[in-house]
């Protein structure tokens, strides 16, 4: 470090911390130990669980723990706030403070191309989402379903038996609630409200004449029963959320108590005042801009293996004026304005194939290239140099005599 | 300090030096101790060896397995790692010759003489103790065994085998079972019986569920055998052929005593059969004894090798003779009551070399598996003598109709080249130069000077080159035969990490000339390469198999898999300079010298830039392209977040130097953790069994708690240098201060 002027008031001195070798140092172990700790224990709650854990906005602090969930390491600051505050102290340290020169050139585009890449993982976190997109071979879709986000949906049936727009209780709402919270969901122009308990992010849905019902079952309703299940960590997209729902009508009266289960997508429906009401919860629907018309879904497998070849959809962007044509197939999305679509299921098993497409909108969705290139170029530059003079000392230092 | 206690401080740094090698010794030994077999010759009697004509001639017949087309040697060789554990069998026969069995004559074996094959110690156990419940005794925990002492039976007749199997089945449903019952289990009450569970009951549980995996997975193998060397029954299964009159067969010049005779007829016994029944009557004996016979031996005949090209090139799957039977009985359109007529169609069709319509292809397809079962019997027949002029030109034969056929389909145009590569044995040689390398070199240690010295140095570059050179042309071989760039999976990361730390560190010794990176080159070609062959032989699978549909991208393999290995290259190599580093100082090396010391310091400082540089771009890399195939660009994956810790632990050790938190010693001890870091990133996070990079996922792999060991050693190592060197200071320090006082 080269030689500095005191820092003499608060600010500088504030400023000489945050930009000081030492907060870099401490936020790259903590990083280090997250990063650890995060891993190991993704074997035992799963990667969607480790990430809320560690890695959210609203982590401040983390305790790791092991797979009998006794602690073992002290609270850690939550990745999130290392990652910013790693990020303040590059830009001030590794950009601001560092000395300009040719010599740091090479060390100072790598900062600037690592800060940058922070800021696409800050914005990415912030903005980015995610969902699934099934269309079966010959038909169209618009809509994705997010990803981990339940969300009740509740339509009225017109006299021809159609689902009506719907009202939705929103994941936002649903995914904060503990097993024993009671969340009171009104309706605009309709005169009946929802409580909704015993929600559970993983449940299972028993018949009560085939299983045995526990104390700590819900009640059964319509002859079933929820039982909260083990979070499924292989497959966390096959965990099933679950709640009971109490229809109330203006003066708190039950009108109808129901029972929804992720994992039954025909709604269950209830009657007031003469109307007949749809209920359901499902993964929360995500409308398109754009409608996807699979022409062709193809899948191989290796020959005599059940190792898979290749996955591939021919589809049909629609939009209210043009349609265009795509091919879509691993490590070959396709990208249409901010939204990006990849081949990630694919099944034979019904009349017709299907494809699963995973939808992500995300506004950082290239700056690590760009980032990438920018620090590349840095570091080589400051690694060769750095060589040169290592060969070059080396030699030196081998023609002195021993000393 | 005087000459004395010098003398006496050298012998304590040279005998902790030996305490901390002797202690690393034992941690290797025990580490071995666990995957040998004591050698233990069986005799077989009547074994002849095969002929090098008959074994050459079978290596480069084409099958189909793991999803591509490869050499009967390849499939030989991984069929035998899987069930024996090594590539070589040591038996002796009936006149005391020691033989040793390679793959493809233990294959030929299985297909030509099963009898023979049953009486070879194929079955690898590691316990088989589990195996005394079935009547099975072994003198030593580890063993080999062979088919036939699964036949051995108890007083009521029962067979080893038929228990293991019933066993295997019976572990399998309870194992079903259970799984239901936790599945029912909510957290509270699954977290609640494992708590209500004493130390001894989970320990007990731990030994039964051991103890099942070693029956389940030995039940599987002794099925994969019995299709192995059944597959090839139905030439040599004996069974009283029906005598069955003309006037009912027709006269087509079959021979009876052949089971394709049998099944090209089976639309005749089909129809006696019927008949007889609708008559009311019995159907003749012979021919009831006989559908059974021809069915069990369709049914064997599904398994074992799949070397039968099918003549529809729209058909990508190899058939088995059984399997294609099945395939031709079960398609829609086969018609039994036309077959005659169809047949005969067919026929002429053919001789005009006119296209077969779509309703006549079921049928073309049964005169072609009858054609192949005929042939395949001759085959049989021929095998009676093994090492015949015969036998040789039949498998010749059999050997250029399916390469024939396969070629006619575009596959196994690199069967010459993958024998020719296995045959090379590149890894193993290069092994066996670096080792070379390695000797000289150390001797090259001891005499510095003189003609003896110069000569050691050449003798050192050679061997280093020529090992580094089979290092690299294997791993160009194994490229260009998969098609793809050079990595793709955990086996094709060994030899291309030792390759390119032994060429970095080849080129450094040749700017800088210090000899001793050659020498940590070919410690490192050794380990690398010792590494290599134990985890093909541990692992037994074919890391030539095509990649899943995700990795099928050349350009992604050649850019981050080829620049991440590079990374987990150089974090090696700095972990490895660090370790030598560390015990030569313990033992006092440069206390004149200092500048190789400073050397070596500059370059573990210059090799942890190299390991950033290339773990950085190959991680942002990776995150691309993750980006391109699951639409995010980082997902705290394991096999991410291992990349990603390689990256801190380098950005730490540069960043702690230059805020003078480390110095040199700290540098070094920081490279040998950053070592076991990489281990970790490499290695162990594709145990651990979760994430999206499923593909890579491992079993086992204990390996690598043997190198945890040995970067925790060469840390106390280093540490142990440090704090003496410390404590020695401070007392000269406190000496001459006293030396000082005392004399004024």
């Amino acid at each position: 470090m080269n030689k500095e002027r005191p820092f003499t008031t608060i600010g500088k001195r504030v400023f000489r911390i945050l930009s000081g070798f030492e907060l870099a140092l401490i936020c790259l172990i903590l990083l280090f130990l997250l990063t650890f700790f995060s891993t190991v224990e993704q074997q035992w709650i799963g990667l969607h669980s480790t990430i809320k854990k560690y890695f959210d906005l609203d982590s401040f602090f983390v305790v790791p723990r092991n797979e009998h969930d006794k602690i073992i390491c002290f609270p850690l600051p939550g990745a999130y706030w290392v990652m910013a505050v790693l990020t303040l102290n590059m830009i001030l340290g590794g950009i601001v403070r560092m000395k300009k020169g040719w010599k740091n050139a090479g060390v100072l585009v790598s900062h600037f191309a690592i800060v940058f890449m922070m800021i696409a993982g800050g914005v990415s976190s912030l903005s980015k989402v995610e969902g699934m997109m099934l269309v079966t071979e010959g038909e169209r879709s618009d809509y994705a379903q997010k990803y981990h986000r339940p969300s009740i949906e509740v339509f009225k049936y017109n006299e021809q038996g159609e689902r009506q727009a719907p009202l939705i209780i929103k994941s936002e709402d649903l995914n904060h609630l503990r097993p024993t919270d009671v969340l009171r969901a009104n309706f605009a122009n309709e005169d009946f409200h929802f409580e909704i308990t015993g929600f559970f992010k993983a449940t299972n849905l028993f018949k009560a004449s085939n299983e045995q019902k526990g104390k700590e079952d819900g009640p059964v309703v319509d002859g079933f029963f929820l039982r909260e299940a083990v979070w499924n960590v292989d497959n966390e997209l096959a965990n099933m959320a679950g709640c009971y729902v109490s229809v109330r009508d203006q003066e708190n009266q039950e009108i109808e108590k129901l029972i929804l289960w992720m994992g039954n997508s025909s709604p269950v429906s209830f009657s007031h005042q003469g109307q007949r009401f749809g209920v359901v919860l499902t993964a929360e629907i995500w409308p398109m801009p754009f409608e996807v018309e699979l022409n062709e879904s193809v899948g191989e497998y290796y020959p005599g293996t059940r190792k898979a070849s290749t996955f591939q959809s021919s589809i049909t962007k629609v939009t209210s004026n043009e349609r265009t044509d795509y091919e879509i197939y691993m490590n070959h999305p396709m990208r249409h304005g901010g939204y990006t679509l990849f081949q990630s299921q694919w099944s034979d098993a019904g009349e017709r194939p299907y494809s699963g497409f995973a939808i992500v909108t995300n506004p950082s969705d290239q700056w690590p290239k760009y980032s990438l290139y920018i620090a590349t170029v840095g570091l080589l530059g400051h690694f060769v140099f750095m060589l040169i003079r290592f060969a070059g000392g080396s030699a030196r230092s081998k023609e002195k005599p021993k000393s | 300090m005087s000459l004395s206690s010098s003398v006496s401080h050298r012998k304590f740094r040279f005998g902790l030096v030996l305490f901390f090698l002797l202690g690393e010794l034992a941690l290797v030994v025990y580490a071995i101790r666990g995957s040998v077999i004591p050698s233990k010759i069986r005799e077989v009697a009547n074994y002849s060896p095969w002929s090098k004509e008959v074994v050459d001639t079978a290596a480069e017949i084409p099958v189909q397995d793991g999803g591509r087309v490869k050499p009967f040697s390849t499939l030989a060789r991984f069929k035998m790692l899987s069930f024996h554990g090594s590539l070589k069998m040591k038996i002796q026969n009936g006149s005391g010759t020691k033989i040793k069995i390679g793959p493809t004559e233990w294959l030929l074996d299985c297909l030509f003489r099963p009898d023979t094959a049953n009486q070879l110690p194929v079955f690898r156990v590691d316990d088989t103790e589990v195996l005394r419940q079935f009547g099975i005794e072994s003198i030593e925990r580890r063993d080999r065994l062979s088919y036939n002492d699964f036949l051995s039976e108890d007083v009521k007749g029962n067979g080893a085998r038929e228990k293991i199997q019933a066993k295997a089945q019976e572990i399998r449903q309870k194992s079903q079972e259970e799984e239901d019952r936790l599945s029912r289990l909510t957290p509270a009450q699954k977290k609640n019986e494992e708590y209500a569970k004493t130390a001894e009951e989970k320990e007990q549980q731990e030994e039964e569920k051991r103890a099942n995996k070693v029956i389940v997975e030995l039940d599987q193998l002794l099925t994969e055998y019995e299709y192995l060397t059944g597959f090839l029954d139905f030439a040599r299964v004996e069974f009283d052929a029906p005598k069955i009159p003309e006037s009912v067969l027709g006269n087509d010049g079959l021979d009876p005593e052949r089971m394709s005779t049998w099944v090209a007829r089976f639309d005749k016994l089909r129809l006696i059969f019927q008949l007889g029944r609708q008559e009311g009557m019995t159907a003749p004996r012979e021919v009831v004894d006989l559908i059974p016979v021809i069915e069990r031996q369709v049914n064997l005949a599904r398994g074992g090798v799949k070397w039968l090209p099918p003549r529809d090139e729209t058909k990508g799957e190899w058939w088995s003779i059984g399997g294609q039977i099945i395939s031709v009985l079960e398609s829609r359109d086969f018609d039994w009551a036309a077959l005659q007529e169809k047949t005969k169609e067919v026929q002429k069709l053919r001789e005009k070399n006119s296209e077969i319509p779509e309703q006549l292809k079921s049928v073309a397809s049964w005169l072609d598996v009858l054609q192949d079962m005929r042939a395949l019997e001759d085959l049989v027949i021929a095998s009676k003598k093994p090492n015949s002029e015969g036998f040789l030109t039949s498998l010749d034969s059999w050997r250029q109709e399916v390469t024939t056929r396969a070629k006619e389909r575009g596959e196994g145009e690199a069967i010459q080249g993958e024998t020719s590569y296995y045959k090379r044995n590149y890894f193993m040689n290069a092994l066996v130069l670096f080792l070379i390398a390695f000797v000289v070199s150390a001797f090259g240690w001891i005499t510095t000077e003189g003609r003896t010295g110069r000569l050691m140095s050449k003798a050192t570059v050679t061997f280093f080159v020529l090992g580094l050179l089979y290092l690299i042309v294997g791993i160009f071989h194994r490229s260009l035969l998969m098609g793809r760039p050079p990595v793709g999976n955990l086996y094709d990361t060994i030899p291309f990490i030792t390759a390119g730390a032994v060429l970095v560190l080849g080129i450094s010794e040749w700017l800088t000339k210090r000899r001793l990176l050659l020498s940590l080159g070919s410690v490192l070609g050794v380990a690398g390469m010792f590494l290599a062959f134990r985890y093909e032989v541990g692992d037994a699978t074919d890391h030539m198999d095509p990649l899943v549909a995700v990795l099928k991208s050349n350009y992604w393999l050649a850019t981050h898999v080829v620049t991440i290995t590079i990374g987990y290259s150089g974090g090696l190599m700095a972990c490895l300079i660090s370790a030598v580093y560390s015990h030569m100082r313990l033992a006092g090396f440069w206390e004149q010298d200092q500048s190789l010391r400073r050397f070596i310091t500059r370059s573990v400082y210059g090799v942890t830039c190299f390991t950033l540089l290339f773990s950085l771009v190959g991680t942002v890399l990776g995150g691309i392209w993750a980006n391109d195939s699951w639409g995010r660009f980082w997902g705290w994956d394991p096999k991410e977040n291992g990349a990603l810790l390689i990256v801190l632990w380098c950005l730490i050790i540069l960043h702690a130097r230059l805020a003078g938190w480390i110095k040199e010693w700290g540098l070094h001890l920081l490279s040998v953790l950053g070592g076991a870091i990489v281990g970790w990133s490499w290695w162990h996070v594709n145990m651990l069994e979760v994430g999206l990079h499923s593909y890579g996922f491992i079993k086992g792999g204990e390996v690598i708690w043997l190198f945890y060991g040995a970067c925790g050693f060469s840390f106390l190592v280093g540490f142990t240098a440090w704090w003496m060197e410390k404590y020695f200071r401070k007392k000269k320090r406190d000496d001459d201060s006293s030396d000082l006082n005392a004399q004024t």
